[in-house]
This record gives C-alpha cells, structure tokens and sequence, in this order.
C-alpha cells in the first residue's frame, strides 16, 4: 500500500513528463505529418583533465558524460501551438541522467502582420539569456562542446535555464532596425546542490530549493550593418535557505569551538539565509560570410540578507553580505570549410571583482584562492560527418579554478591554479 | 614499355578529372518556387534569408508564410542555400535548431520528391520552395516570379 502511495506520488510529480510522453506517443502514431514535429539529439562526451577533477572526485579520463533529449510540437492552428522537451542529462556529480521536462508550452500567437509578431508562451518555458541559455544543452546550438563557462555557469543553470509561468514576446521589423523583445517570469527549483558548492564550497544541511525569477531580453538587429546582433538580458531571482538546522544551547557551543579551529566548517551551521541577485549580461554577435564572432559581458549583482549563523548575525569579513561578480568571453567562429569549424575563445571570471586574485577571500575565509577567478584559453574544431552527425574536439588552457565551483565531492583547497582540459564530444541530431 | 607505365601513372588523374567532370555536370541549378498568389512578394536575398530563418511569418496580404525544403543532403538544398541565401546549410540548420530546441518554433517542412514540394507549393496558400532547374517546365511561370535571382 505504502509503496502504491509512493508510485502515484512519484507519477503525480512527473505528470508534465507524463504529458509530454502522452503529446510524443500520440505524435509518433501519427508519423511525421506536417502539423507534428519530432525530433532529438545525443551526445557522448569524453574529458581528460589532467589536473583538476572535471564534473567528477578525480582527475584522469571520464566518460560520464551524456545528453538525450526528445523533442516534439505541434501546430494545432495559425496561432497556437504546443511544444515540449524532455532531457536526460548525465553531467558526473552534478547531474545524474534522470529524464525530467525541459519546456512544456502553449504558445499564443495572438497577432502577427509584417512589421509585428506578438504573443505569449505559457508553461514551463525557456529562460531568454544572452546567446546561448535557450540551446545551451543543444550540442548543435552551442559554439564548442560547452557553453562559454565564464558567462553560462553551472551553479546558476536552475535559475536561468527554464521558469515554470509566463514569457510575452513581441517582435519589430522596423525600417531601421528588427528589434525583439522577450519578457519572462516565474518558479524554479535548484536541481542539484551545486549552488551550495558554489556558496560554501561544501554541502549544507540545508537547502536552496524555490527560485523566484523574472527577466528581460532585448535584441536589436541594425539594418545598416545586417550581420551584426546586439543583445541585453536583464535577470532577477530570489531564493532562500530552508530546512537549516537548529541548535540548542550545548549543540551552539560545541559548533563555536569547532569553527574556531576551522572556519571552513561554517556552511553546517548556516541557521538562515536569503539571496538576491541581479544580472545585466550585454551580448554581441557579428556574422560575417563564415565567421561568427560573439562578445558577452555579465555583472552579477549578489545580496545575502538575514544571514546568520547559529542564529547570530554572520560576521562581515566571513561573508559579505553583497558581492559583485564580472565575466566576459570573446570568442571566434570559423566555417574553414563546409565540414568543419574552427573556434578559438577567451574567456575570464572573477566572482568578486574587488578581490580578483582571491587574495582576499584566502586571508579572510581561508579558501583557496584559485578558485576566486578563472581564465581560460580555448581551441576547438568541429567536424561534421553529416550536418546531423558531429564530432568536437576542444582543449582548454585555465589559469584560476572558478570554473570548478558547484561540483561536489571536490576537494576545493587542493584545486590547482593552472590546469588542462581536453574534451572530445560526439553529437547527434534526428 | 615506357610510355604504359606513363599512360598507368596518369590514371589517377585521368580518373580525379572524370570525377570533377561528373560531378560539375550533376551540380544543381536550384530556382525559387512560390505559390501563384504571392506573384509581387519581396523575394530579394534578404527577405528570403528572413522566411528560410522562419523569422518573417506573414506575406504582405497577411496569409501565413509556409516554408518548405529537400532534405538537408540534397545537392538542390545545398545550392539553394548557397545561391539564394548565401549561407551555409550547416548555418542555417544550426537556426532551424535554435528555435525547434529552445521552444521558440518550427522547423520548415520537410518533402522527399521533387513532385512532392511542386504539389506542396502549388496547393499551399504562402508556400514557398525550390526545384532544380532541369525540372522547372513542371511548373507554371506563375510559380516562378522570384527566380530571376542572380
């Protein structure tokens, strides 16, 4: 009986997924008619890090590393129409492969004509985010075999990827200029525990669960020059920790001697904590015959509010209850011939932009402060069997090992200021 | 003796200038198709950039933009892209991709026979497509506005 309550609650959780099964079933009874659309994509991807663990406890080679996603919509009319995703994502510790719902929306094209195009997707949709966050687990959509780590990175993936509520979108072909304007918000849940690793660099008893966010993406295409694309994304998000533990007054006491012979520990006795962050992420593209040349700058605006820890207010030189994190990357595309692509990028972060070093971070809370910054020299080729079928190539030189916080089972302190990284990913698309 | 041996070393480039040969003869001259109705639609480089990038959704008289293709491998495809859109077919995949992945849209149709993206042409209101130039007496000059591109 027990065990039949916990089946229809696990269904009960899944019945986007359930739904979506239901839309792909019944699409693939009908074969690929013209009002139905199917398709997916694989991916397998090798990675030696030679250095530091990548996505896994070690260094060496790993091949946990895999993507599935199906993919369907349909037309129901002129204006309507239904569209879902479901991926499976196994990314070594952080992600494990378990199918869950990408997007699943109804989208209203309630008026279009040739200058407009306006309506509203409803659902789970679709975060609009710089260049890459709608594609970023598309191995075709992105410009190597990640996204650009500097500006898309894991620890956020949850609150930028996709929000369960509304995106209003309206578009402007202009006599000057095409100009689209996207407007989202909604619910979402961290699905991993990276965020914790990303703030404490350790697992918290606690949880990061709810994430509140809204946003605005705004695309300008200047008709005087027709490659070139302008982008600003504005995100906000909220999120809070809950299920903190609570002490007593003998428990308090024993956990002050503790963190006094080891401050790092101070994660376990997080008693409360809000975050807010604001992000401006300013994107360019430029499409010249066969280059793609990309530019992303993002600033992170970081609060904590009500922290405190074993219920006293946390000390400020701990954790500093407002930070401002910086990246950017500029990154050169090249379709050398009709096969393959070349790609160079660089890219740098730094998660607080006073404290570029870390040397900070390392004299106040005791952290390695490699893992402050990152700045990565990348090469890649893509090569493609067919224009379905590709295999990529990439290596990565790093200085800094910001790029590695929201892994688990890392240990942080041993994490190596220079380090190599070297993928090889095969993708397909049907 | 000599000169056998001669004749066998030219053989790979006798064979090498066959293929090139052949292969010149088989490239595809791709023409614009449209349905009769949009005779007078901008079917300028950029406008049809915009339809095949499944951006522009409405003609001028408001009937849906309907967009159809050969399959990525065709040679008609390739140089459709080519001559008409001046992009790459791997670039023009990778927008199909973007919008079909992220939510945001559709793909074009896809048709498997010449006959199948005539018919589909002539019988869509908005339809838009190509066909080879060997096979463009199978269409009406009605269908064939847009194809004085180069």
């Amino acid at each position: 009986m027990q065990a039949l309550a916990h089946t229809l609650r696990m269904n009960c959780n899944r019945l986007p997924e359930l739904v979506l099964l239901f839309l792909l079933g019944s699409g693939a009874a009908y074969g690929k008619t013209e009002d139905f659309q199917f398709q997916g994509f694989l991916s397998q991807t090798i990675a030696y890090a030679p250095d530091n663990p990548f996505f896994t406890e070690d260094t060496g080679i790993s091949y946990d590393n895999r993507e599935l996603g199906l993919n369907a919509s349909w037309i129901a009319s002129d204006k309507l129409r239904l569209a879902g995703q479901v991926l499976s994502r196994q990314a070594g510790s952080l992600d494990d492969g378990d199918p869950r719902l990408d997007f699943l929306l109804l989208d209203y094209n309630a008026f279009v004509n040739e200058t407009w195009n306006t309506g509203i997707r409803l659902g789970r949709v679709k975060s609009h985010y710089g260049l890459y966050n709608s594609t970023r687990d598309i191995p075709h959509g992105r410009p190597g075999v990640f996204v650009p780590r500097s500006v898309y990175f894991e620890s956020l993936r949850s609150a930028i990827l996709s929000l369960d509520g509304a995106n209003a979108y309206a578009s402007f072909s202009g006599s000057r200029a095409d100009i689209h304007v996207n407007a989202f918000g909604g619910s979402s849940h961290f699905q991993n525990d990276a965020i914790e690793y990303q703030l404490f660099q350790s697992s918290a008893p606690g949880k990061f669960k709810d994430i509140d966010g809204a946003g605005l993406h705004v695309v300008v295409e200047p008709h005087s020059l027709p490659d070139l694309l302008l982008a600003y994304t504005y995100v906000e998000f909220a999120t809070e920790y809950e299920d903190a533990p609570t002490f007593n007054a003998a428990e308090r006491i024993e956990a002050i001697v503790a963190l006094v012979q080891d401050p790092g520990l101070f994660a376990q006795y997080v008693t409360s904590m809000e975050m807010e962050a604001s992000i401006n992420l300013f994107s360019a593209q430029y499409t010249p015959g066969d280059w793609i040349l990309s530019a992303e700058y993002l600033v992170i605006d970081i609060q904590f509010k009500d922290t405190t820890i074993l219920d006293f207010p946390m000390p400020q030189d701990v954790f500093r209850d407002q930070n401002t994190t910086l990246s950017y990357y500029v990154q050169a595309e090249w379709q050398a011939v009709e096969k393959l692509s070349l790609y160079t990028r660089y890219e740098a972060l730094y998660n607080d932009k006073d404290d570029k070093d870390g040397s900070n971070y390392a004299e106040l809370a005791g952290g390695n402060p490699a893992t402050q910054f990152n700045r990565a020299l990348t090469l890649g080729g893509r090569w493609y069997f067919t224009p379905d079928f590709s295999a990529t190539a990439e290596y990565s030189r790093n200085n800094g090992a910001a790029f590695l916080n929201g892994q688990s089972d890392t240990s942080y302190a041993d994490l190596k200021e220079d380090w190599d990284l070297f993928f090889l990913q095969l993708s397909y698309h049907f | 003796m000599h000169a056998l041996a001669h004749t066998l070393r030219a053989l790979p480039f006798l064979a090498w200038l066959a293929i090139v040969a052949l292969s010149a003869n088989a490239s595809a001259e791709p023409i614009l198709i449209h349905n009769p109705d949009l005779q007078g639609e901008d079917f300028s480089t950029r406008s049809l950039v915009k339809v095949y990038a499944m951006q522009k959704r409405v003609w001028s008289d408001g009937t849906a933009v309907r967009v159809f293709v050969m399959p990525d491998d065709s040679e008609t495809h390739r140089q459709f892209v080519a001559d008409y859109l001046r992009m790459q077919p791997y670039q023009l995949n990778r927008l199909w991709h973007r919008l079909v992945f992220s939510g945001t849209g559709t793909r074009p149709r896809e048709v498997n026979s010449v006959k199948e993206m005539i018919e589909q042409v002539r019988n869509t209101p908005g339809a838009i497509g190509y066909i080879d130039s060997a096979d463009a007496g199978a269409v009406d000059a009605a269908m064939k506005t847009g194809s004085d591109h180069e």
